[in-house]
C-alpha cells in the first residue's frame, strides 16, 4: 500500500495491540526465520565481536535487513481514529473524478476495479481531477497519503487500499514508519545476536 | 509515530518472535558493516 511519511504523531493508535493482529502462524514462522538467521551466522561467522563493538558482514547484514523487512511489512495497528478519518474522506471525495482513458489502462481488470471502488471516477475532463483530490487528501492526512504517489492509477488504488483499512479500523504503517521499525528491528536482530554470544563468552 | 509508539512496536514484536530487547540505555550500540 502506498502510504507515504507521518504527519506526526498518531495518537489514536494502540500500537500495543499490534499482537492481535500478527498470525500465530505467522510468528511462529518469524522465529524460526531468526533461528534459521543465526544459526547461518554463526556457521559463516557473519556476527562478530571485535574488542566487544559488533560487526556485521554485508551478507548479513542483506539477510538481517530482509528479515526485519518482512516483520515490519506485517505489522497492522488497530486506530481508534481510523473511523473518523475514514468518514472525513468519505465526505472529501463525495464526487466524481476525472481518470483519464490512459491512466483507466494502466489499473489491472480496470472494469472490475472501478466497479467496486470506493472513488467513483469519469470519464468528464470537465470534472476535478483525481490527481487534485489526492493532492487534497496529501495535505489533510500525510500520514495516510504520501505525496511521492504521482500516477493517477496508483493515487486510486492507495485511496482505495487506505480507505478500507481505516474501514476495518486498522491501519498498516506508513513508508517512513515501516523504515525506522524495520531499522530497529535489524538492529535488535543483530544486536541479540551478539548479546548471546557475549554471555556465552563471560 | 513517536519514539516511544515505535519502541513499543518494535518490542512487542521482539517478544513474538522471542528476542529480548536491548536495554532502553544501550540502544545506540553501534553496529559495524563489514566485508564478507
Amino acid at each position: 500500500m502506498g502510504r507515504g511519511s507521518s504527519g506526526g504523531s498518531n495518537g489514536g493508535r494502540e500500537a500495543g495491540r499490534i499482537v492481535g493482529q500478527y498470525e500465530i502462524s505467522a510468528a511462529r514462522d518469524s522465529r524460526q526465520k531468526i533461528v534459521s538467521f543465526y544459526q547461518w551466522a554463526n556457521d559463516n561467522n557473519g556476527i562478530r565481536l571485535n574488542d566487544g563493538r559488533i560487526q556485521i558482514t554485508r551478507t548479513a547484514n542483506e539477510r538481517a535487513t530482509e528479515l526485519a523487512n518482512q516483520l515490519a511489512n506485517r505489522v497492522e495497528m488497530q486506530d481508534t481514529d481510523a473511523r473518523e478519518a475514514y468518514r472525513d474522506i468519505r465526505r472529501m471525495l463525495s464526487g466524481r473524478y476525472y481518470l483519464s482513458e490512459q491512466d483507466r489502462r494502466d489499473i489491472t481488470d480496470s472494469g472490475a476495479y472501478l466497479r467496486g471502488s470506493l472513488v467513483r471516477v469519469t470519464k468528464n475532463r470537465q470534472a476535478t481531477s483525481l490527481d487534485s483530490a489526492y493532492q487534497q487528501l496529501s495535505s489533510r492526512f500525510p500520514q495516510y497519503f504520501s505525496r511521492g504517489v504521482t500516477h493517477p492509477a496508483d493515487q486510486l488504488r492507495t485511496i482505495n487500499d487506505t480507505m478500507r483499512s481505516l474501514r476495518d479500523g486498522t491501519v498498516r504503517l506508513g513508508d517512513r514508519e515501516r523504515r525506522e521499525i524495520a531499522d530497529d528491528l535489524r538492529r535488535e536482530i543483530i544486536g541479540g545476536y551478539a548479546r548471546s554470544r557475549r554471555r556465552r563468552a563471560s | 509515530m513517536t519514539k516511544e509508539e515505535r519502541r513499543q512496536i518494535v518490542e512487542a514484536l521482539l517478544d513474538m518472535i522471542g528476542i529480548q530487547p536491548e536495554k532502553e540505555e544501550n540502544d545506540e550500540e553501534q553496529i559495524e558493516i563489514v566485508d564478507d
